[in-house]
């Protein structure tokens, strides 16, 4: 999870890495009465905000407010603004880059050293590597002097500013363990002409598998833009039960195919196969690990409640743990409370598929659901094949409906007519 | 031949008193697989299925040679499993827990280093040298339905994809040597570059197939190893087929699809930029996912 320079900051103070004093301000009534000169910064997620204009010099409270109304509760770069950080102008001698990251390929932290720093970091290493070191961290030995003695190795800084610089490096990386954070940024830590070193931009992104540890909490945010409400309500159903996965991942989406996949590598398989034969997905979700009925019948319920469906697919990876009769028996049950009268392809093998196929046949028979199901020996990017070319044809048996329905209103202008032309057309597009 | 296990290989499986260790023991006995000894701490003297538990590796070791260890642990207590496993000097340790915390795994894989032991996962579904050895849980009760035994090597980032991509080989007649599932966490443990001259120097194997995903840079890895090997005039000798999923998911930025490592973050790590390092390193690329089967099979009747 990414974090605000804000929040960020926060991490900083716990370490003592010394940080530009600011306030934060998420009502524009809150600005305290000042004289000299402050800077008034976006809390974005997003990187870039001052080059888009999200920082801003201020000289007095009233500048302050008024650009505070304007930012906060709007959209800047496509996210819902929500605080702003009324900020010390921290004077600048130098500005310098600190960075640490996981590299993926070595499988060690990287620490990121410039005294080229307030510069984006990607451009300088095209125009300038030299200008870049970088230097890996045998993590079960941590930070060590050496470390330290690479970075600052021919530094432009004087003996007394590289001390406090070697300082900040030490706590940075007390600040990367200590938090589970998997990115860490201080650009710029800024020299002063009194020659003290101080962060005034913090990045930091941490990891969620270690949550159950961290000794700080944040808000949870998983999308830039404020969530839709079938995204919070799925994001609900793992809220009080533990039991498996259901939801945790929603995405509302533009199509007309309701979605239900289970495992992540299969997921995205399916969704490419897709969109590749046309089909267009009107959610994306997924639930795995075994998770009782109820919760996939929670699940389903959202999924479904959306106008103009044309389809569900129901698909996963041949499951290892998941008992497929009782998670579909969960998807079924919705199915028969909403009776939908769009194709429904279900793809799914594993523990207790005969017992599911049995079970779903039954329910296609006695409740008139159009169920096309399949076990392993359709692969999953045919399961999303047969779906999209099922959703069409059933698109057009509904617009020939609808023209069958319009001919019979020009012909006969009976009331009763006219008002099953409008239920149809809802179920059409 | 396989690569990493084969008829010989002893396991051992820690958390094997858990529901999965549990079941993926009765799974691995059933393909033939010896587990000669299982770890769970405070359990010592127990049994699992007739297989003795011990309360640390060191104990087992006493009494019989332990070559692979598979870990089922959980997340919070994982770290602790694979360093005792590492420190004990088990040669192959196959983490199958999920949700580690990434500080965990890099302290683990950096000790690993240092101790030459080899690692795949965490967040594997397992190993599968088809017809000699099964271990994890990988495939699992249709494990006789997706797999065949054949000439085909797999490494697959997703678990789940690691059975249905031998599947789809199955289906159009190839069968494999050996099935690895690499995990997809931001740290894992050997992958593509690692086990493709596994692959090359094992007989059985003919051709490579490889099920990739947005997110790290594992398949880029691979790329400059093969363009490396081009150089250096030494290309690599058998045909590779990939298959990289992520063009929907490259149309939500930022949104996590279950797994970890499938974030894509500032441009890196997307499908678009693994297709085109893989291509310029001559690896051939499948479109669409059931396609491998057909494609791995003209490179190796070429």
């Amino acid at each position: 999870m990414k974090l605000k320079e804000f929040e960020a900051k926060e991490l900083f103070r716990r370490v003592d890495i010394p940080v530009s004093k600011g306030i934060l301000i998420s009502n524009k009534n809150d600005i305290p009465p000042f004289s000299e000169e402050r800077l008034l910064k976006v809390q974005t997620l997003a990187g870039g905000r001052g080059k888009a204009g999200g920082v801003c010099v201020v000289r007095d409270a009233g500048e302050a407010g008024k650009l505070a109304a304007r930012f906060l509760n709007s959209q800047f770069m496509g996210e819902q603004i929500t605080e702003v950080l009324l900020d010390e102008k921290v004077e600048i001698a130098k500005e310098l880059y600190l960075g640490i990251l996981f590299d993926t390929s070595k499988r060690l932290p990287v620490f990121i050293y410039s005294e080229v720093g307030g510069a984006d970091i990607e451009e300088l290493k095209r125009r300038d590597p030299t200008k870049i070191k970088l230097r890996e961290i045998i993590y079960h030995h941590g930070l060590v002097e050496d470390d330290c003695s690479f970075l600052l190795k021919n530094s432009s800084l004087s003996p007394k500013v590289q001390q406090q610089v070697k300082d900040v490096l030490k706590k940075l990386y007390t600040c990367f363990t200590r938090f589970d954070c998997t990115m860490l940024e201080i650009n710029p830590l800024v020299v002063t002409p009194a020659g003290e070193v101080v962060a005034v931009d913090a990045v930091a992104v941490l990891d969620d598998d270690a949550k159950f540890r961290r000794e700080v909490t944040f808000p949870e945010r998983t999308h830039n833009r404020p969530a839709t409400p079938r995204e919070t309500a799925a994001h609900l159903i793992d809220k009080d039960d533990y039991r498996g996965v259901a939801g945790k991942t929603f995405v509302d989406l533009e199509g007309d195919i309701a979605i239900l996949t289970s495992g992540g590598g299969a997921s995205m398989t399916l969704l490419d196969a897709l969109v590749d034969y046309g089909g267009k997905p009107a959610n994306f979700t997924e639930y795995s690990g075994n998770p009782p009925l109820e919760k996939v019948e929670k699940l389903t319920r959202i999924v479904l409640d959306r106008k103009n469906l044309s389809g569900l697919l129901v698909a996963g990876v041949i499951a290892n743990f998941t008992n497929i009769a009782e998670t579909l028996r969960g998807v079924l049950n919705v199915l028969i409370a909403v009776r939908p009268n769009f194709p429904i392809v279900i793809r799914r093998a594993g523990p207790h598929d005969d017992e599911a196929r049995v079970m779903l046949l039954e329910a296609k028979e006695k409740y008139g659901l159009d169920i096309h199901y399949y076990d392993e020996k359709i692969p999953l990017t045919q399961a999303a094949k047969i779906m999209v070319e099922l959703s069409a044809a059933y698109r057009n048996r509904k617009k020939k409906d609808v023209n069958k329905i319009i001919r019979s209103k020009n012909t006969s202008q009976s009331k009763n007519t006219s008002k099953s032309k409008n239920t149809s057309q809802k179920g059409v597009n | 031949m396989a690569i990493l296990i084969n008829e010989k290989t002893r396991f051992l499986i820690q958390g094997i008193t858990g529901k999965q260790g549990e079941q993926a023991c009765q799974e691995m006995l059933a393909a033939g697989s010896p587990v000669v000894a299982g770890v769970t701490p405070g359990k010592g003297g127990m049994e699992v299925l007739g297989v003795p538990v011990y309360n640390s590796i060191i104990e087992a070791q006493k009494k019989q040679k332990i070559d692979c260890s598979v870990i089922f642990v959980p997340p919070k207590l994982a770290k602790g499993a694979i360093v005792e496993a590492i420190e004990a000097g088990v040669p192959l340790i196959n983490v199958i827990t999920e949700n580690i915390p990434v500080h965990d795994m890099a302290y683990c894989f950096s000790l690993a280093r240092e101790k030459k032991v080899l690692m795949i996962g965490a967040t594997s579904a397992g190993i599968y040298s088809v017809g000699k050895a099964k271990c994890g849980p990988i495939g699992s009760g249709k494990a006789r339905i997706a797999f065949t035994p054949g000439s085909i090597g797999v490494i697959s980032r997703s678990g789940g994809m690691s059975c249905e991509t031998s599947l789809v080989l199955s289906q159009a007649g190839l069968g494999q040597s050996t099935v690895v599932s690499i995990g997809s966490d931001i740290l894992m443990g050997a992958a593509f570059t690692e086990l493709v001259p596994l692959f090359e120097k094992d007989t059985e194997t003919k051709g490579i197939v490889l099920f990739g995903e947005i997110g790290g840079t594992s398949e880029e890895d691979l790329a400059a190893y093969l363009i490396r090997r081009k150089e250096q005039g030494e290309s690599f000798s058998k045909p590779i087929v990939a298959f990289i999923s992520g063009r929907f998911a490259s149309t939500l930025p930022g949104v996590s699809l279950g797994h970890a490592g499938a974030i894509i973050q500032e441009g890196k790590g997307t499908r678009e930029a693994k297709v085109n390092a893989l291509k310029r390193a001559g690896v051939i690329i499948a479109e669409m996912h059931h396609d491998i089967g057909r494609l791995i099979k003209e490179e190796i009747d070429r």
